[in-house]
């Protein structure tokens, strides 16, 4: 972008400066937020979050991989590189919808993880293609319509808004219709689903590939944030931050999800910001690498919620009544 | 003509054959009540009629259509809908949304009209929710549709699940126990409920234990024990049958137990 500084409108620039502030915990929080509103769409089929979660960000580093490799190694276009990383995501998807398809309880599980283990290792181990350990270093920035979108002109971060609007646009458009009551009915009572004449393979598999599809499209946001990614992008770091996330904010909910990135996201960083603070205490006091202690945090975190508040702060039943569409009509008034 | 007819229909659980050979038919517009002792078969019939049950013998005929051993969603669109001995709300879901999921199969757009709100959707989604909005106050459900399913008061859950099945424009009701579990008072007003439905044009075949409600609505009782069919006639002739009252005295204690079957 070829944007001169005195040029830039007040708005941008405010716009621009809290990016900068913020770049690391609103960018890590957008992407987790992808992942996080997308687990509420799998159904039952993968009983507990974290095992649906560490799903998600498998498919998150199919996107993440597919769109680097691309650009950085073909010179593929940015926005052909990103949809090609999103469709592949969201073919796994599908795949493993298929091939948990027939199995219950366990074997799901067992599944479900296998395939999270699968993906990393063939990160780690595919040299050739994946860059292993060393990982994909110089990733360019996106290149949109010939405007370079970097950290630097504020590009990367309207971009990274403008996903984040996309993804919470599709997914409101999604649960209020059919296909989200038949999504949510399927993962309330499978049984009663069918007996209402949906088809419940599906919808599963339609849950399964738009996760995947968002985490796969989340995941190609990431490289060229960063500029770099290896294996180790995308670890346990990145599932517990994420459930933590719908944990606190409510899983189910986009609002829950919105409000536990804003509040989890930021923490490392925070916590990195005592380092200073800490120069001033005597040596006892003094704590290598804090930001390593949001883990205690997150620890306490699912304690507290799950004790107190198991459907998270956004969680749970809405109090405010249903949204009827425009020219419905109450025949009986109260 | 009959719009039901099973024609000899088996089932077997490895050793157990829970259904066996049995026949039956609901005409258009009655109410045809199963009924017999814990165990004799029953809710294994409605699984076979809604299809979650392949059937090893016979035949089940729905409106001159074959529909033995076809998926529960074909069963469904030729227009059977069923509840469930124990209630299988959509408890997450609000009421209305509940009702809704019942209008699924009438609802006519795809995932893109959903993503780019069409016209159609518009449209479709419009007359989805009043079509739920109307049931909902014909059963007196109206002041609840903003509730959340599993908050409900038992008999209305019960009633909500009946509103589901009527959503999917099914012709024939069939309703295990819909009486389980209630007070006197509530399955008097469900009694007089499966009469208006029977009033407004719906075929109902239902299994019931509360012989009150039993006596009291049905066209046609048959009754079975060890999955066999061991009478039919009407509540008067059934009331007075030997079989009958043997198959229930030797009985008497477990009919009045719960079971849990699907
Ligand atoms: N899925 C099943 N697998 C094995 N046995 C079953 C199954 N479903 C029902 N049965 C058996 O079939 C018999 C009839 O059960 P059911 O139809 O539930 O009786 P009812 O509804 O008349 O009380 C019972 O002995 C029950 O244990
Ligand atoms: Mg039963």
């Amino acid at each position: 972008m070829n944007m001169k500084k005195e040029n830039k409108s007040l708005y941008t620039k405010a716009v621009i400066t809290i990016g900068q502030l913020w770049e690391n915990p609103i960018i890590k929080g957008i992407i987790l937020l992808a992942l996080a509103l997308f687990v509420y769409f799998l159904p039952k089929m993968a009983t507990l979050y974290f095992q649906r979660i560490a799903i998600m960000v498998a498919f998150y580093a199919i996107g993440a991989y597919t769109a680097v490799l691309l650009t950085t190694y073909r010179g593929t276009n940015y926005l052909v590189a990103v949809i090609l990383g999103a469709c592949l995501a969201g073919a796994f998807g599908a795949l493993l919808a298929l091939s948990t398809m027939r199995l219950s309880g366990t074997y799901v599980t067992i599944v479900t993880m296998a395939f999270f283990y699968v993906i990393s290792s063939i990160i780690l181990n595919w040299d050739s293609v994946t860059k292993g350990s060393v990982g994909v270093l110089n990733i360019p920035a996106p290149n949109l319509f010939g405007m370079k979108l970097t950290m630097k002109n504020g590009g990367i971060f309207y971009l990274i808004m403008f996903y984040a609007a996309l993804t919470i646009l599709a997914t409101q458009l999604i649960i209020n219709s059919k296909v989200g009551r038949a999504i949510k009915a399927v993962r309330d009572d499978e049984m009663a689903a069918i007996m209402m004449g949906i088809n419940n393979k599906k919808y599963k598999i339609i849950a399964y590939t738009l996760a995947a599809f968002f985490a796969g499209l989340a995941g190609t946001l990431y490289g060229p944030f960063m500029g770099y990614i290896n294996n180790a992008t995308f670890n346990y770091d990145i599932c517990i931050s994420a459930l933590v996330i719908v944990i606190l904010g409510g899983i189910g909910t986009v609002k829950g999800a919105i409000i536990g990135a804003i509040i989890i996201s930021p923490l490392g960083e925070l916590l990195r910001g005592l380092t200073t603070f800490m120069k001033g205490l005597p040596e006892w006091m003094q704590i290598s690498q804090p930001e390593q202690w949001r883990f205690v945090i997150y620890g306490m975190i699912m304690v507290i919620m799950m004790r107190f508040r198991p459907q998270g702060i956004l969680g749970g039943q809405s109090k405010l009544p249903y949204k009827m569409p425009k020219g419905v009509e109450r025949k009986v008034m109260k | 003509m009959a719009l039901l007819e099973a024609k000899g229909i088996t089932k077997k659980f490895g050793g157990l054959v829970a259904v066996d050979k049995l026949s039956f038919e609901v005409k258009q517009g009655e109410i045809v009540s199963i009924i017999g002792p814990n165990g004799a078969g029953k809710t294994t019939v409605f699984n076979m009629i809604t299809g979650i049950y392949e059937i090893d013998e016979g035949e089940i005929v729905f409106d001159n259509k074959v529909i033995s051993n076809k998926s529960p969603i074909y069963i469904v669109e030729a227009g059977i809908s069923r509840t469930f001995q124990n209630i299988r709300l959509f408890k997450q879901m609000r009421v209305i949304e509940n009702v809704m999921v019942g209008t699924h199969i009438k609802t006519n757009y795809n995932f893109f009209d959903a993503l780019f709100r069409t016209k159609r959707f518009r449209n479709e989604e419009r007359k989805a929710t009043q079509k739920a909005i109307d049931i909902l106050e014909s059963i007196d459900l109206g002041d609840y549709i903003n509730d959340y399913a599993n908050n409900l008061p038992y008999g209305l859950q019960r009633r909500l699940e009946i509103a589901r099945a009527i959503a999917t424009g099914a012709k024939l009701l069939i309703l295990d126990e819909p009486a389980a579990g209630m007070n006197p008072q509530e399955s008097e007003n469900l009694l007089n409920f499966i009469r208006s439905l029977q009033a407004k044009g719906y075929t109902i075949l239902i299994i019931e234990h509360d012989m009150n409600v039993v006596m009291n609505i049905s066209d046609r009782i048959y009754v079975m024990d060890y999955g066999k069919r061991i009478a039919n006639g009407t509540p008067s002739e059934i009331a007075s049958n030997p079989d009958v009252i043997k198959a229930y005295l030797g009985d008497a204690s477990e009919i009045l137990e719960e079971d849990d079957a699907v």
